[in-house]
Protein backbone atom coordinates (compact mmCIF):
# COMPACT_ATOMS: atom_id res chain seq x y z
CA UNK A 1 0.00 0.00 0.00
CA UNK A 2 1.68 3.17 -1.20
CA UNK A 3 -1.02 5.71 -0.40
CA UNK A 4 -1.92 6.66 3.15
CA UNK A 5 -5.09 4.89 4.28
CA UNK A 6 -8.08 7.06 5.18
CA UNK A 7 -10.00 6.93 8.46
CA UNK A 8 -12.64 4.55 7.05
CA UNK A 9 -9.98 2.01 6.14
CA UNK A 10 -8.34 2.35 9.53
CA UNK A 11 -11.71 1.92 11.23
CA UNK A 12 -12.46 -1.15 9.12
CA UNK A 13 -9.07 -2.51 10.14
CA UNK A 14 -9.87 -1.98 13.80
CA UNK A 15 -13.24 -3.70 13.30
CA UNK A 16 -11.45 -6.60 11.55
CA UNK A 17 -13.48 -6.04 8.42
CA UNK A 18 -10.65 -5.82 5.87
CA UNK A 19 -9.84 -8.62 3.46
CA UNK A 20 -6.65 -10.51 4.21
CA UNK A 21 -4.78 -8.93 1.32
CA UNK A 22 -5.80 -5.39 2.33
CA UNK A 23 -5.00 -6.06 5.95
CA UNK A 24 -1.48 -7.34 5.15
CA UNK A 25 -0.88 -4.34 2.88
CA UNK A 26 -2.07 -1.93 5.58
CA UNK A 27 0.04 -3.56 8.28
CA UNK A 28 3.08 -3.29 6.01
CA UNK A 29 2.31 0.39 5.43
CA UNK A 30 1.81 1.04 9.14
CA UNK A 31 5.24 -0.38 9.95
CA UNK A 32 6.83 2.15 7.66
CA UNK A 33 4.55 5.15 8.33
CA UNK A 34 4.59 6.63 11.85
CA UNK A 35 1.93 9.18 10.84
CA UNK A 36 -0.64 6.48 9.98
CA UNK A 37 0.42 4.52 13.04
CA UNK A 38 -0.36 7.57 15.17
CA UNK A 39 -3.74 7.94 13.42
CA UNK A 40 -4.53 4.30 14.15
CA UNK A 41 -3.56 4.73 17.81
CA UNK A 42 -5.77 7.82 18.00
CA UNK A 43 -8.75 5.95 16.54
CA UNK A 44 -8.18 2.97 18.83
CA UNK A 45 -8.03 5.25 21.83
CA UNK A 46 -11.20 7.03 20.70
CA UNK A 47 -13.19 3.81 20.30
CA UNK A 48 -11.97 2.35 23.56
CA UNK A 49 -12.94 5.54 25.38
CA UNK A 50 -16.40 5.44 23.73
CA UNK A 51 -16.84 1.83 24.78
CA UNK A 52 -15.84 2.63 28.33
CA UNK A 53 -18.59 5.25 28.69
CA UNK A 54 -21.35 4.24 31.13
CA UNK A 55 -24.63 3.29 29.47
CA UNK A 56 -27.31 5.84 30.26
CA UNK A 57 -30.88 4.72 30.76
CA UNK A 58 -33.37 6.57 28.58
CA UNK A 59 -35.75 8.80 30.48
CA UNK A 60 -38.47 8.47 27.83
CA UNK A 61 -40.05 5.13 26.96
CA UNK A 62 -39.89 5.33 23.19
CA UNK A 63 -41.39 1.88 22.64
CA UNK A 64 -44.74 2.70 24.21
CA UNK A 65 -44.99 6.10 22.48
CA UNK A 66 -44.11 4.60 19.08
CA UNK A 67 -46.61 1.78 19.62
CA UNK A 68 -49.24 4.29 20.67
CA UNK A 69 -48.64 6.23 17.47
CA UNK A 70 -48.92 3.07 15.37
CA UNK A 71 -51.96 1.55 17.06
CA UNK A 72 -54.68 3.89 15.83
CA UNK A 73 -53.99 2.81 12.26
CA UNK A 74 -54.42 -0.83 13.22
CA UNK A 75 -57.51 -0.20 15.32
CA UNK A 76 -60.03 -2.95 14.65
CA UNK A 77 -62.90 -1.28 16.51
CA UNK A 78 -65.70 -0.85 14.01
CA UNK A 79 -66.19 2.82 13.30
CA UNK A 80 -69.61 3.76 14.57
CA UNK A 81 -70.91 7.27 14.13
CA UNK A 82 -72.57 9.01 17.06
CA UNK A 83 -75.95 8.79 15.33
CA UNK A 84 -75.57 5.05 14.86
CA UNK A 85 -74.71 4.62 18.52
CA UNK A 86 -77.70 6.66 19.62
CA UNK A 87 -79.92 4.75 17.22
CA UNK A 88 -78.66 1.41 18.58
CA UNK A 89 -79.28 2.53 22.16
CA UNK A 90 -82.72 3.91 21.33
CA UNK A 91 -83.66 0.76 19.41
CA UNK A 92 -82.66 -1.40 22.37
CA UNK A 93 -84.77 0.72 24.69
CA UNK A 94 -87.81 0.67 22.40
CA UNK A 95 -87.56 -3.08 21.93
CA UNK A 96 -87.29 -3.72 25.64
CA UNK A 97 -90.07 -1.32 26.53
CA UNK A 98 -92.29 -2.98 23.95
CA UNK A 99 -91.48 -6.47 25.24
CA UNK A 100 -91.85 -5.58 28.88
CA UNK A 101 -94.67 -3.14 28.35
CA UNK A 102 -97.47 -5.71 28.07
CA UNK A 103 -97.06 -6.87 31.65
CA UNK A 104 -96.20 -3.44 32.91
CA UNK A 105 -99.30 -1.89 31.38
CA UNK A 106 -101.65 -3.79 33.66
CA UNK A 107 -99.55 -3.08 36.72
CA UNK A 108 -99.27 0.61 35.92
CA UNK A 109 -103.02 0.86 35.40
CA UNK A 110 -103.56 -0.75 38.81
CA UNK A 111 -101.04 1.54 40.41
CA UNK A 112 -102.60 4.65 38.90
CA UNK A 113 -106.02 3.50 40.15
CA UNK A 114 -104.66 3.04 43.65
CA UNK A 115 -102.94 6.40 43.58
CA UNK A 116 -106.15 8.09 42.52
CA UNK A 117 -107.97 6.33 45.35
CA UNK A 118 -105.37 7.51 47.83
CA UNK A 119 -105.58 11.06 46.52
CA UNK A 120 -109.36 10.96 46.96
CA UNK A 121 -108.94 9.75 50.51
CA UNK A 122 -106.42 12.49 51.16
CA UNK A 123 -108.78 15.09 49.72
CA UNK A 124 -111.55 13.90 51.99
CA UNK A 125 -109.15 14.01 54.90
CA UNK A 126 -108.07 17.55 54.05
CA UNK A 127 -111.65 18.70 53.95
CA UNK A 128 -112.00 17.87 57.62
CA UNK A 129 -110.06 19.61 60.34
CA UNK A 130 -106.26 19.26 60.60
CA UNK A 131 -106.63 17.38 63.84
CA UNK A 132 -108.92 14.82 62.28
CA UNK A 133 -106.50 14.34 59.42
CA UNK A 134 -103.56 13.77 61.78
CA UNK A 135 -105.55 11.17 63.63
CA UNK A 136 -106.80 9.58 60.45
CA UNK A 137 -103.49 9.20 58.65
CA UNK A 138 -101.95 6.46 60.82
CA UNK A 139 -105.22 4.53 60.78
CA UNK A 140 -105.55 4.62 57.00
CA UNK A 141 -103.61 1.70 55.53
CA UNK A 142 -103.58 3.24 52.03
CA UNK A 143 -101.78 6.33 53.30
CA UNK A 144 -99.33 4.58 55.62
CA UNK A 145 -95.73 3.90 54.83
CA UNK A 146 -96.53 0.20 54.44
CA UNK A 147 -99.13 1.06 51.87
CA UNK A 148 -96.50 2.90 49.84
CA UNK A 149 -94.09 0.02 50.43
CA UNK A 150 -96.63 -2.34 48.96
CA UNK A 151 -96.93 -0.03 45.99
CA UNK A 152 -93.18 -0.13 45.54
CA UNK A 153 -93.15 -3.91 45.92
CA UNK A 154 -95.89 -4.34 43.38
CA UNK A 155 -94.86 -1.86 40.74
CA UNK A 156 -91.35 -0.48 41.09
CA UNK A 157 -89.59 -3.77 41.80
CA UNK A 158 -91.64 -5.94 39.52
CA UNK A 159 -89.92 -8.30 37.06
CA UNK A 160 -90.88 -5.95 34.25
CA UNK A 161 -89.27 -3.06 36.03
CA UNK A 162 -86.10 -5.05 36.62
CA UNK A 163 -86.12 -5.98 32.97
CA UNK A 164 -86.46 -2.34 31.96
CA UNK A 165 -83.83 -1.14 34.41
CA UNK A 166 -81.41 -3.78 33.17
CA UNK A 167 -82.09 -2.99 29.54
CA UNK A 168 -81.76 0.75 30.14
CA UNK A 169 -78.47 0.16 31.89
CA UNK A 170 -77.38 -1.98 28.95
CA UNK A 171 -78.34 0.72 26.46
CA UNK A 172 -76.52 3.37 28.49
CA UNK A 173 -73.51 1.06 28.82
CA UNK A 174 -73.47 0.60 25.06
CA UNK A 175 -73.77 4.32 24.51
CA UNK A 176 -71.17 5.25 27.13
CA UNK A 177 -68.63 2.72 25.90
CA UNK A 178 -69.21 3.74 22.32
CA UNK A 179 -68.80 7.42 23.11
CA UNK A 180 -65.61 6.99 25.14
CA UNK A 181 -64.02 4.62 22.64
CA UNK A 182 -65.06 6.83 19.76
CA UNK A 183 -63.63 9.85 21.58
CA UNK A 184 -60.30 8.03 21.54
CA UNK A 185 -60.54 7.26 17.85
CA UNK A 186 -61.24 10.92 17.10
CA UNK A 187 -58.33 12.15 19.18
CA UNK A 188 -56.01 9.57 17.62
CA UNK A 189 -57.04 10.42 14.08
CA UNK B 1 -62.33 -14.20 68.10
CA UNK B 2 -62.80 -10.41 67.94
CA UNK B 3 -63.36 -8.92 64.51
CA UNK B 4 -60.32 -6.68 64.53
CA UNK B 5 -57.98 -9.63 65.26
CA UNK B 6 -59.60 -11.50 62.41
CA UNK B 7 -58.98 -8.51 60.16
CA UNK B 8 -55.36 -8.27 61.34
CA UNK B 9 -54.83 -11.90 60.37
CA UNK B 10 -56.75 -11.79 57.12
CA UNK B 11 -55.36 -8.51 55.73
CA UNK B 12 -51.74 -9.72 55.27
CA UNK B 13 -52.96 -13.03 53.87
CA UNK B 14 -55.25 -11.35 51.37
CA UNK B 15 -52.45 -8.92 50.45
CA UNK B 16 -50.04 -11.81 49.87
CA UNK B 17 -52.48 -13.78 47.74
CA UNK B 18 -53.37 -10.72 45.66
CA UNK B 19 -49.69 -9.85 45.13
CA UNK B 20 -49.06 -13.42 44.01
CA UNK B 21 -52.11 -13.30 41.72
CA UNK B 22 -51.00 -10.08 40.03
CA UNK B 23 -47.42 -11.31 39.60
CA UNK B 24 -48.60 -14.62 38.14
CA UNK B 25 -50.99 -12.82 35.79
CA UNK B 26 -48.11 -10.66 34.60
CA UNK B 27 -46.08 -13.78 33.90
CA UNK B 28 -48.90 -15.71 32.21
CA UNK B 29 -50.31 -12.83 30.16
CA UNK B 30 -47.34 -10.52 29.57
CA UNK B 31 -48.69 -8.87 26.42
CA UNK B 32 -52.13 -8.10 27.87
CA UNK B 33 -50.72 -6.80 31.15
CA UNK B 34 -48.13 -4.72 29.31
CA UNK B 35 -50.90 -3.27 27.12
CA UNK B 36 -52.99 -2.40 30.19
CA UNK B 37 -49.95 -0.80 31.83
CA UNK B 38 -49.09 1.36 28.84
CA UNK B 39 -52.75 2.31 28.27
CA UNK B 40 -53.19 3.29 31.91
CA UNK B 41 -50.15 5.57 31.75
CA UNK B 42 -50.99 7.08 28.36
CA UNK B 43 -54.77 7.51 28.72
CA UNK B 44 -55.57 7.78 32.44
CA UNK B 45 -58.64 9.99 32.04
CA UNK B 46 -60.34 7.89 29.41
CA UNK B 47 -59.44 4.69 31.25
CA UNK B 48 -61.05 5.98 34.42
CA UNK B 49 -64.18 7.18 32.62
CA UNK B 50 -64.60 3.91 30.75
CA UNK B 51 -64.06 1.90 33.94
CA UNK B 52 -66.58 4.02 35.83
CA UNK B 53 -69.22 3.61 33.13
CA UNK B 54 -68.73 -0.14 32.96
CA UNK B 55 -68.69 -0.75 36.71
CA UNK B 56 -71.82 1.33 37.29
CA UNK B 57 -73.94 0.00 34.45
CA UNK B 58 -72.73 -3.60 34.65
CA UNK B 59 -73.48 -3.56 38.39
CA UNK B 60 -76.99 -2.30 37.67
CA UNK B 61 -77.46 -4.99 35.02
CA UNK B 62 -76.19 -7.70 37.37
CA UNK B 63 -78.47 -6.42 40.16
CA UNK B 64 -81.45 -6.35 37.79
CA UNK B 65 -80.73 -9.83 36.47
CA UNK B 66 -80.31 -11.26 39.96
CA UNK B 67 -83.94 -10.42 40.66
CA UNK B 68 -85.14 -12.54 37.73
CA UNK B 69 -85.48 -16.26 37.16
CA UNK B 70 -82.87 -18.96 36.82
CA UNK B 71 -81.59 -17.98 33.38
CA UNK B 72 -81.28 -14.24 34.12
CA UNK B 73 -79.45 -15.07 37.34
CA UNK B 74 -77.04 -17.26 35.41
CA UNK B 75 -76.54 -14.45 32.90
CA UNK B 76 -75.94 -12.04 35.76
CA UNK B 77 -73.37 -14.37 37.24
CA UNK B 78 -71.65 -14.58 33.86
CA UNK B 79 -71.52 -10.79 33.53
CA UNK B 80 -70.27 -10.50 37.10
CA UNK B 81 -67.51 -13.03 36.35
CA UNK B 82 -66.46 -11.08 33.26
CA UNK B 83 -66.41 -7.90 35.35
CA UNK B 84 -64.22 -9.54 38.00
CA UNK B 85 -61.84 -10.90 35.32
CA UNK B 86 -61.62 -7.43 33.80
CA UNK B 87 -60.90 -5.94 37.23
CA UNK B 88 -58.20 -8.56 37.88
CA UNK B 89 -56.51 -7.78 34.56
CA UNK B 90 -56.85 -4.06 35.20
CA UNK B 91 -55.35 -4.17 38.67
CA UNK B 92 -52.63 -6.56 37.47
CA UNK B 93 -51.73 -3.92 34.88
CA UNK B 94 -51.83 -1.07 37.39
CA UNK B 95 -49.48 -2.91 39.80
CA UNK B 96 -46.36 -2.86 37.52
CA UNK B 97 -47.28 0.69 36.50
CA UNK B 98 -46.98 1.74 40.17
CA UNK B 99 -43.91 -0.45 40.73
CA UNK B 100 -42.13 0.98 37.71
CA UNK B 101 -42.58 4.52 38.98
CA UNK B 102 -41.40 3.72 42.50
CA UNK B 103 -38.61 1.28 41.62
CA UNK B 104 -37.48 2.18 38.08
CA UNK B 105 -34.28 0.10 38.25
CA UNK B 106 -35.78 -3.14 39.59
CA UNK B 107 -36.72 -6.18 37.53
CA UNK B 108 -40.22 -6.44 36.07
CA UNK B 109 -41.31 -9.14 38.50
CA UNK B 110 -40.10 -7.08 41.45
CA UNK B 111 -41.83 -4.01 40.10
CA UNK B 112 -45.10 -5.93 39.72
CA UNK B 113 -44.80 -7.50 43.18
CA UNK B 114 -43.89 -4.34 45.05
CA UNK B 115 -46.35 -2.30 43.03
CA UNK B 116 -49.14 -4.73 43.89
CA UNK B 117 -48.17 -4.81 47.57
CA UNK B 118 -48.06 -1.03 47.86
CA UNK B 119 -51.31 -0.68 45.93
CA UNK B 120 -53.15 -3.16 48.16
CA UNK B 121 -51.76 -1.83 51.43
CA UNK B 122 -52.63 1.72 50.38
CA UNK B 123 -56.13 0.56 49.45
CA UNK B 124 -56.55 -0.85 52.97
CA UNK B 125 -56.28 2.66 54.43
CA UNK B 126 -59.56 3.29 56.25
CA UNK B 127 -62.10 5.33 54.30
CA UNK B 128 -59.66 7.03 51.88
CA UNK B 129 -58.33 3.70 50.67
CA UNK B 130 -61.65 1.87 50.76
CA UNK B 131 -63.86 4.48 49.18
CA UNK B 132 -61.50 6.62 47.09
CA UNK B 133 -58.22 4.94 46.19
CA UNK B 134 -59.44 1.40 45.56
CA UNK B 135 -62.44 2.46 43.45
CA UNK B 136 -60.19 4.84 41.53
CA UNK B 137 -57.62 2.11 40.87
CA UNK B 138 -60.35 -0.37 39.94
CA UNK B 139 -62.05 1.99 37.50
CA UNK B 140 -58.70 3.05 36.07
CA UNK B 141 -57.53 -0.54 35.65
CA UNK B 142 -60.77 -1.88 34.21
CA UNK B 143 -61.01 1.03 31.78
CA UNK B 144 -57.40 0.55 30.70
CA UNK B 145 -58.07 -3.16 30.15
CA UNK B 146 -61.12 -2.46 28.00
CA UNK B 147 -59.29 0.27 26.07
CA UNK B 148 -56.28 -1.95 25.46
CA UNK B 149 -58.60 -4.77 24.41
CA UNK B 150 -60.41 -2.62 21.86
CA UNK B 151 -57.33 -0.85 20.53
CA UNK B 152 -55.15 -3.91 20.12
CA UNK B 153 -53.61 -4.47 16.71
CA UNK B 154 -55.49 -6.72 14.31
CA UNK B 155 -52.32 -8.25 12.91
CA UNK B 156 -48.62 -8.21 13.52
CA UNK B 157 -46.89 -5.26 11.88
CA UNK B 158 -44.91 -6.16 8.82
CA UNK B 159 -41.16 -6.03 9.22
Amino acid sequence: MREHPNDDTLQAYLDDELAKRERVGLETHLQACPECKADLARLRSLFSSIESLPSEALTTDLVSSVLAAIRPNANWLPSLALGELLAAAALTLVLVLWLGGVELQGRLAGAVQRLVGQLELATVGLSTTLNDLLVQVPDTPELSLFGLGGLVDNVLVSPSMLWIVGATAFALLLLGNGLVLRMGKDSNA
Amino acid sequence: MPDFIMILILAPLVTLTLVALFVVMGVLFPRQISDVKSTSSEKPGRSFLLGLINVIFLSVIVAALSGGGEFPQLLGLLIFTVLVIGLAFGLAGIAPFIGERIFPDSSKVRQAGWGAAIMIVASLTPFIGWFLLFPYLSFHGLGAFILSFFTRTSSKPSA
